[in-house]
């Protein structure tokens, strides 16, 4: 069982980051404001960032910068000017989507580790080959691979595997989703210049998650377009076994509390299982998990609302 | 001058459509492997398929499945190698690793980058044209400006949908299975599946989500052809031969007298068999920065933002 697994959590604001900190996580995600797959609400100010990064080196601990929106060509000398001010500040990891930027990363910054973001969607053992050969360090695995495909990927691919712990599914593979988008969507630039495309949950990281409407057949039958809680609880020691090298928390738009204890409770876990393997019993985790998810259901079930509720009244009529 | 083309999923299509108007096709279904008679899914399909096409004088492009799995990769290895000989005109991919793939296997095919793959900047079409790809796809959430600078700033070419409802999203399972238990793929699967909430209409093509409008550039070609775009593609998975073949046609004639510089090329007959065709009506898509399910435009009812006003706009905030 691998000992050098790191637990990432995420870091939606100063206070979240010091939150994850003080609850055991290794690793915190941010995202650059306009850059990740999260509104602007939820993402940092590159001061922001700076602050993070410096308190993280203070701890031992790291900083992972998302800028993994599929932002526009033309935004390419934004994200490299972006990326010379992280480097100056010794900013290591970024989570990023997009191919070229990353190759251009790894040409231009070669001491920066690169993280290949789960909307990127690397779902077999070649693709996680393409990336190893344009300089990767790490894969996120998407919620739909399966415990045996992961172990695959780690048998085969001399690269990074980072594994979701508690996290959401989507009715398509994610980043391959333009559902909301087709329904609403809006260009808007910030004062850097930055496009948040909002509506769009790969450009801008703002989803009205229209899968959640309600759907009918034609024939009137209900249609659940899946998005649901994924909660890789049980499969986790068999990630630990595969030799994951990072266990993800996602969860930057829920309060720094509800997270900071969802944090904990993977940090205790797992150390037990690195600790005692398979002789832990699982099921004396089980409630606790239940009330933690509930707590976060709870939380997203009001987020989904709020944002469905902005394409249904933009498209009263429908389309 | 230019090429028209769009996807063919399986041989009975092939057989009984009238090719004409297309100069190309896609062989296969990308969305799923499962699809009775998918072309992509044997080579002895493929074989076939391509005696059928050549006869016509039609290039064919091999589309691969778009979302393969470890479980898939044996099979989609042992089809390209099956197709190595064939006198393929290029090879579809959606999947990054299937580009690794096509290049480990030595395979002197142009790649084709596919609508699934999620191209979105100039500086990935220019990584992968290192890799063999020679023509991109990009993701339909750009604009038309963005599409520009991809073409002008890359050394692949680019394809443009100009018709046909938009790919919206791709799944690890079949929809349509999920609510027909009982039945198999054969009986279920060239069926029609309407998602419906309120008014709002969405197509299900069982792992694939369409858009229940129909995309139609058909008003802007000249523009576009001036613009420099050449390579423009009908999207018609799951639609009838009638669609396929009445489509076909009107966009290949439009398309021919744009080339010779005709700028007054709409007949009232076409845009009528057009709409008798679409009865969810049409959008353009993002490519005028718009939610996708609106239609921009003097046509079918659409709002008026002219194109000037559009182009005023530029790349630039």
């Amino acid at each position: 069982m691998k000992r050098g697994v790191s637990l990432l959590a995420p870091g939606g604001s100063l206070e979240m980051a010091q939150a994850v900190f003080a609850a055991g996580a290794d690793a915190v995600y941010v995202g650059a404001r306009g850059w990740s797959r999260r509104t602007a609400q939820y993402e940092l100010s590159d001061g922001e960032i700076r602050e993070i990064n410096c308190l993280a080196q203070s701890l031992g601990k790291e900083v992972r910068v998302a800028l993994n929106t599929n932002f526009s060509p033309a935004e390419m000398d934004l994200f490299l000017a972006k990326m010379e001010r992280f480097s100056s500040w010794g900013v290591r990891g970024l989570i990023l989507t997009d191919p070229g930027a990353m190759y251009l990363v790894k040409s231009h910054y070669p001491q920066m580790e690169v993280h290949v973001s789960a909307g990127a969607n690397a779902i077999n053992v070649e693709d996680l080959q393409f990336y190893k050969e344009i300089g990767v360090e790490m894969v996120v695995a998407p919620c739909n691979l399966t415990v045996e495909e992961i172990t695959d990927i780690k048998r085969h691919v001399d690269v990074g595997v980072e594994v979701f712990l508690h996290s959401n599914t989507c009715f398509t593979y994610l980043g391959k989703c333009l559902m909301s988008s087709y329904f609403r969507y809006q260009w808007y630039w910030d004062d850097e210049g930055k496009n948040h495309f909002w509506g769009s949950p790969n450009r801008g990281g703002y989803c009205h998650r229209v899968c959640k409407a309600h759907w009918n057949l034609e024939d009137g039958r209900d249609a659940h377009l899946r998005n649901d809680m994924f909660l890789a609880f049980s499969n986790l020691p068999y990630y630990l076994e595969a030799g994951v090298d990072c266990l993800k928390i996602q969860g930057r738009e829920y309060t720094p509390g509800l997270i900071g204890e969802i944090v904990a409770f993977y940090r205790a876990l797992v150390d037990d299982l690195l600790h005692r393997g398979r002789e832990v019993d699982m099921t004396a985790y089980l409630s606790q998990l239940h009330q933690l998810s509930r707590k976060r259901d709870a939380q997203r079930n009001r987020r989904t609302f709020t944002v469905l509720q902005e394409v249904v009244e933009e498209v009263p009529q429908g389309v | 001058m230019f090429e028209l083309s769009t996807h063919v999923p399986n041989l009975d299509v092939l057989e009984k459509l009238d090719l004409s108007p297309y100069h190309a096709l896609y062989l296969g279904d990308p969305t799923c492997p499962m699809v009775p008679g998918n072309i992509s899914s044997d080579p002895a399909l493929v074989k076939e398929a391509l005696d059928l096409a050549k006869e016509e004088g039609k290039k064919c492009y091999l589309s691969l499945y778009a979302e393969p799995r470890n479980r898939d990769l044996p099979w989609l290895e042992n089809l390209l190698e099956n197709v190595a000989h064939l006198p393929l005109d290029g090879i579809e991919v959606h999947n990054l690793g299937l580009v690794r793939m096509v290049r480990r296997l030595g395979l002197s095919f142009p790649i084709h980058l596919g609508v699934f793959a999620n191209l979105y900047t100039h500086e990935t079409a220019k990584l992968l044209h290192t890799m063999g790809v020679t023509r991109v796809f990009p993701n339909p959430e750009l604009s038309l400006e963005e599409i520009d600078y991809i073409r002008t700033h890359a050394p692949t070419r680019v394809t443009l949908q100009v018709h046909g409802k938009i790919p919206l999203g791709i799944s690890e399972d079949c929809f349509i299975l999920e609510y027909n238990g009982d039945r198999g793929c054969q009986e279920v699967c060239f069926e029609d599946y309407w998602l419906v909430s309120g008014k709002w209409k969405l197509k299900n093509i069982g792992r694939a989500t369409l858009s229940g409008k129909d995309l139609c550039l058909i008003e802007y070609l000249g523009s576009l052809y001036w613009r420099g775009f050449r390579v423009f593609y009908i999207q018609t998975l799951r639609e009838s031969l009638e669609y396929i073949q009445t489509i076909g046609y009107i966009y290949r004639r439009v398309l021919e007298k744009v080339s010779q510089g005709i700028d007054d090329y709409l007949e009232a007959s076409d845009l009528e068999s057009m709409a008798a065709l679409s009865p969810h009506g049409f959008c353009n898509g993002y490519l005028f920065r718009r939610s996708g399910h609106r239609y921009i435009g003097r046509l079918f009812g659409g709002e008026r933002i002219t194109p000037m006003e559009v182009g005023k706009e530029g790349m630039e905030r």
